[in-house]
C-alpha cells in the first residue's frame, strides 16, 4: 500500500505520520514495515518541506529521522523517534 | 536439549558479511539461523554504492533492501531467522548459547559473528547535551534536514569526506574539521574538495565543545593541535564522522584474542582463537573495512564452519 497524500482519518481510526529524508534507511524501513503490515500513513518529507520540518522539531524536540506520530483518533498522540519495531507494533496495535 | 534443537550454524548480524554467510549456509542445507535486527547493517546508512560489483550505482537503502529479497528465497520462517539484537553468547561445553534481547535463546556448533562496528564518539562537552539536536552520526539520515543553514563536519577519512561532499550540495557552508593535516581516503572523495566553493577546511585541528542555545546545537569549538588557538564556528548541524568501534558486547566474556582496538582476530579462514566460533567484516581484524570485503568473508566463513562440523561429526 502507498503512502497517500490525505489519509482518511475516521473516528476511532489510528491515523500515522512519518517524517522523513529521501535518503534515511531507517525511514525506508519504517514504510516497509508499514506496507507489510497494511498501514496506511502519510509521509513528510522533511528535506523538502520546510513547515514539515518544523512541526517534526516542534513534536520532537530533535532533529533526527525517522520520527512516527501516530494518533489514537481521540486526540491522544504517541511519538517514536527512529526505526523501533516493538514500539511501533504497539502504538499500532499490531503483533511485534 | 533434542539433537534437532541444536543448530549447526547460528549467524550474527544483517550486513553483508552475515547475509553472504546466510545464503551459503541455507544453499549448502545446514540447519542455520540467521539473527540480527536491521537488514543491511552499516550499509543501510551508507549512501550512494558505486563499489559493488554489478552494480555500477546503488545505495544503501536499495542495497539492504535486496540482500533481504536474497536472503529471504531461501528463508522466511522463524526456524531459520530471527529479527532480534542479539544481548550474549556463552560457551556449553563444545557448543555455543545465543541470548537474545526477548529473553530467548538457541544452541549452536558453531557462530558467524558478522555485528559490525558502531560509530565513535568525540567525548566533549555539549555532545551529549545536543545528540540529535544538531549532533548527528548519521550524515546521510539528517544531512538533508539541514538545507542552507550551517554545518561542520569533524572527521578525516572516507566516511567524513563522503559527508562532505553530500553536505556541500544542501548546506550553505560547510566546515570540515580534521584533526590531521591532510585527509585519508579515496583520492577520487579528496580531489573534489578543493573544488568545493562552500567548503572551509580546517586541518590540525581538535574539537573541543559542541555549543548550543540549551535546545538546539549551534556550533563547535575547535582547537588548533599545535598553536592551541581556538575558534568558534556556527553550525546548525554537526555530524560526527571520526571512525568506528567493533560490537563485542555479547562476546566480552567468551575469551577472543582482541586486538589493540578491541577488533576481534581472525585467521584468512576467519577463525578465531576458539574453535567453532568464526568472525568476519568489519568486527575483525581484517585491514580494509568494505562491503565486498565483508561480503567475502561471509563465504569464507560459512564454508571453514561446514568443514569444522564434518571434522567434528566424524
Amino acid at each position: 500500500m502507498a503512502a497517500l497524500d490525505i489519509p482518511a482519518i475516521l473516528p476511532g481510526m489510528k491515523h500515522v505520520t512519518i517524517y522523513t529524508t529521501p535518503t534515511c534507511g531507517f525511514c525506508a524501513m519504517t514504510k516497509k514495515y508499514f506496507q507489510e503490515n497494511n498501514v496506511t500513513y502519510m509521509e513528510k518529507d522533511v528535506s523538502k518541506d520546510f513547515n514539515a520540518a518544523q512541526e517534526m522539531i516542534g513534536k520532537s524536540g530533535q532533529m533526527g529521522v525517522p520520527v512516527i506520530v501516530v494518533g489514537d483518533g481521540a486526540g491522544e498522540e504517541t511519538l517514536i523517534v527512529g526505526f523501533n519495531r516493538p514500539r511501533l507494533a504497539q502504538a499500532l496495535g499490531l503483533k511485534g | 536439549m533434542q539433537q534437532n534443537d541444536i543448530y549447526d550454524v547460528l549467524i550474527v548480524g544483517l550486513g553483508p558479511g552475515a547475509i553472504t554467510a546466510a545464503i551459503y549456509s541455507y544453499r549448502k542445507r545446514a540447519k542455520a539461523l540467521l539473527i540480527g535486527k536491521d537488514f543491511g547493517g552499516a550499509v543501510l546508512v551508507s549512501g550512494e554504492i558505486e563499489n559493488w560489483p554489478g552494480e555500477v550505482h546503488t545505495d544503501g537503502i536499495q542495497l539492504s533492501q535486496k540482500f533481504e529479497q536474497h536472503v529471504k528465497k531461501y528463508c522466511t520462517d522463524i526456524s531459520c531467522f530471527d529479527q532480534s539484537l542479539v544481548t550474549k553468547i556463552e560457551r556449553e561445553g563444545n557448543l555455543f548459547r545465543v541470548h537474545n534481547e526477548h529473553g530467548k535463546s538457541y544452541v549452536s556448533r558453531t557462530v558467524i559473528y558478522a555485528t559490525g562496528r558502531k560509530p565513535k564518539q568525540l567525548g566533549v562537552p555539549g555532545e551529549e547535551q545536543y545528540r540529535n539536536k544538531g549532533v548527528s552520526y548519521c550524515a546521510v539520515c539528517d544531512g538533508p534536514l539541514f538545507g542552507d543553514k550551517e554545518v561542520a563536519v569533524i572527521g578525516g577519512g572516507n566516511s567524513a569526506l563522503e559527508a562532505i561532499l553530500m553536505l556541500t550540495k544542501i548546506a550553505s557552508k560547510v566546515t570540515a574539521v580534521n584533526i590531521n593535516p591532510q585527509f585519508k581516503g579515496d583520492e577520487i572523495y579528496i580531489q573534489q574538495l578543493p573544488k568545493l566553493a562552500n567548503v572551509e577546511v580546517v586541518y590540525d585541528g581538535v574539537t573541543a565543545e559542541i555549543r548550543g542555545d540549551g535546545k538546539f546545537a549551534t556550533g563547535i569549538v575547535v582547537q588548533h593541535k599545535d598553536t592551541k588557538k581556538t575558534r568558534e564556528f556556527p553550525a546548525k548541524g554537526i555530524f560526527v564522522e571520526i571512525g568506528s568501534l567493533p560490537i563485542i558486547d555479547p562476546v566480552k566474556d567468551l575469551g577472543l584474542e582482541l586486538n589493540a582496538y578491541k577488533d576481534i582476530v581472525v585467521s584468512r579462514n576467519c577463525e578465531t582463537n576458539i574453535p567453532g566460533f568464526y568472525a568476519v567484516g568489519d568486527v575483525t581484524d581484517v585491514r580494509d573495512k568494505q562491503i565486498v570485503v565483508a561480503a567475502g568473508m561471509g563465504c569464507t566463513a560459512a564454508l571453514s564452519a561446514g568443514e569444522y562440523l564434518v571434522k567434528s561429526s566424524s
